[in-house]
């Protein structure tokens, strides 16, 4: 062995031996959400949480294939096998337009009607006529997969345009006058530019949510493989779920889950 | 030790390290074949190559994963998008080769070089910003269901991304061929316009060719500038609806897929780079 080569070889192994930092991957529209979890965190406890997005999929799969720590996950996990999944929040889809676009309120089945292709004008839902774009998500979001269960699309959705990241999709809707499109109601806030449509009479809120009668809701999860035994993810996740941690969240105009169990 | 033994010695070494370079090159080109080609194996065994190439329907979620619509839409984006931009690329040369002042000659390549720098996803962002929402305003009647993110939209982008560097290719070709027959041209006496579109274009015939084909490969790889505007949606290509290349498709899905749809989003690279690597080569190498 050359000689120069003993140092790297040292500082290999010792990044190989120290604390790994835990790596949270996943979705996009818990992106906010996550970041000022793992700022909060390392602000309090002095440690790194890693945090990447990438869609809820890719987060799964990584979690599977031991390539993160945990996954965040904003459609319902159920079904998915080797994980243990943890409520950290209650989201609420917000169906947003453009601020020009004078539609008062739409109905779950209107919804589903544009989705499917069915309702392509805004004259049809008492707006001014013009051809309605609808703009949605990839197929891998799971904002996608929980609007589309929530309106009861049963073949795939008939876009204009979709766009990969939540961020992408809110910019779209805004520089469009007639389109629509869906994503976390903390994203659809005021001076975002884009404008909340109140969804079967019900602007997404705290206490629309809560009383559940704002139809377009899910929960979002941190998920864990089963039985996790590392401390560091563990004291991670039950600070999400303790109180500084929900005391965060509820400080970005997200719902918390307050006593809710674990899904 | 001689000078000459030294010589010997510098020169093996030397000749060592081109080969040496030569075959890394080489063999991270074979290599990154080799991956491709076995990332999309599974995906061409579970569809078959002939479904894969000729079915248009790409479903992710159903199991059904056809290049052909993302094919077609990657040909007429980076055709549309040379057939746009080369005229304006080539005549724009043949200005500055003959009618712009001697002196601002180098300000104009400098200006270029610095703007064909420029990353390609800031194209995107700006044609995000502006032009698809003028372009629905324009074409109310064709664009308004779209929002504007079209085929038109991904090739102006386009058209506009490579200008800057078919013009310095160009700019250069032409300076080659003006050396080559400008003097005789003038010497024969022929008008200014006649030395360019007479004696120039024509010298410079091969090469510009050259410049279409190598901008046709650089389009069909772009991938973030056209995920940006085009709309994302897969269907067959049609100028005033959304389209999706198949670059700006793994682009889209590589992020999470799994299993078959990864495989078959290597496949899809796969595809990319065939087009990529035919007409390359062969038309540069004509001098």
């Amino acid at each position: 062995m050359k000689r120069w080569a003993v140092p790297f070889l040292v500082l290999l192994l010792l990044s190989g031996c120290a604390e790994r930092p835990v790596l949270v991957a996943g979705s996009s529209c818990m992106g906010r959400m996550m970041a000022a979890l793992a700022e909060g965190y390392a602000e309090r406890y002095g440690k790194a949480v890693e945090v990447q997005l990438g869609g809820t999929e890719l987060g799964l799969l990584a979690l599977g294939e031991g390539g993160c720590d945990l996954a965040s996950c904003s459609r319902d996990p159920e079904g998915y096998g080797g994980i243990d999944a943890f409520a950290v929040a209650v989201d609420a889809i917000a169906v947003v337009v453009h601020p020009s676009n004078p539609v008062a309120s739409v109905s779950l089945s209107e919804l589903r009607g544009i989705y499917a292709g069915e309702i392509t004008d805004w004259e049809e839902l008492g707006a001014s006529p013009a051809p309605i774009v609808v703009v949605g998500r990839e197929a891998g979001s799971g904002t996608r997969l929980a609007f589309e269960q929530a309106i009861g699309l049963k073949t795939s959705a008939r876009h204009a345009q979709e766009q990969n990241e939540t961020g992408l999709l809110r910019t779209a809707v805004s520089l469009c006058p007639g389109a629509i499109g869906y994503l976390s109601f903390d994203y659809a806030g005021e001076g975002t530019g884009v404008r909340s449509v109140p969804v079967e009479g019900m602007l997404p809120s705290e206490g629309t949510v809560r009383s559940r009668r704002y139809p377009l809701t899910r929960r979002l999860f941190l998920c864990a493989r089963r039985g996790e035994t590392r401390s560091e993810t563990l004291d991670f996740l039950s600070f999400c779920r303790g109180g500084e941690g929900q005391a965060l969240i509820r400080s970005l105009g997200i719902i918390g889950i307050d006593g809710e169990g674990s899904g | 030790m001689s000078p000459a033994l030294r010589r010997r010695i510098r020169n093996r070494i030397f000749a060592s390290g081109v080969v040496l370079c030569g075959g890394l090159g080489t063999t991270a080109l074979g290599a990154m074949f080799l991956f491709l080609l076995a990332g999309a194996f599974p995906a061409l065994r579970d569809q078959g190559l002939a479904r894969m190439l000729l079915s248009p329907v790409w479903e992710p979620s159903l199991g059904r994963f056809g290049l052909l619509a993302m094919f077609c839409a990657t040909v007429a984006v980076s055709c549309g998008a040379v057939l746009l931009g080369l005229p304006v690329a080539l005549l724009s040369a043949a200005f500055a080769q003959n009618l712009l002042p001697r002196r601002l000659r180098p300000a104009f390549g400098g200006l270029l070089e610095l703007m064909s720098g420029l990353p390609s996803v800031l194209f995107g962002l700006v044609g995000l910003m502006t032009l698809l929402p003028a372009l629905s305003r324009m074409f109310p009647a064709g664009m308004a269901a779209s929002g504007g993110a079209t085929l038109l939209a991904a090739i102006l982008v386009l058209a506009a991304m490579m200008l800057p560097e078919m013009t310095l290719a160009l700019f250069g070709d032409l300076r080659e061929a003006e050396k080559q027959v400008g003097p005789s041209s003038r010497a024969l006496g022929a008008t200014p316009m006649q030395t360019v579109f007479r004696a120039q274009l024509p010298a410079a015939g091969v090469k510009i060719t050259a410049a279409g084909l190598g901008g046709i490969r650089r389009a069909a790889a772009e991938g973030v500038a056209v995920l940006l505007v085009s709309g994302n949606v897969v269907r067959f290509p049609s100028l005033f609806r959304g389209t999706r290349t198949l670059a700006s498709g793994m682009i889209l899905e590589m992020g999470y897929a799994s299993g078959i749809h990864r495989s078959a989003l290597f496949a899809a690279a796969l595809l990319l780079l065939l087009v990529a690597l035919l007409p390359g080569g062969s038309a540069r190498d004509k001098k």
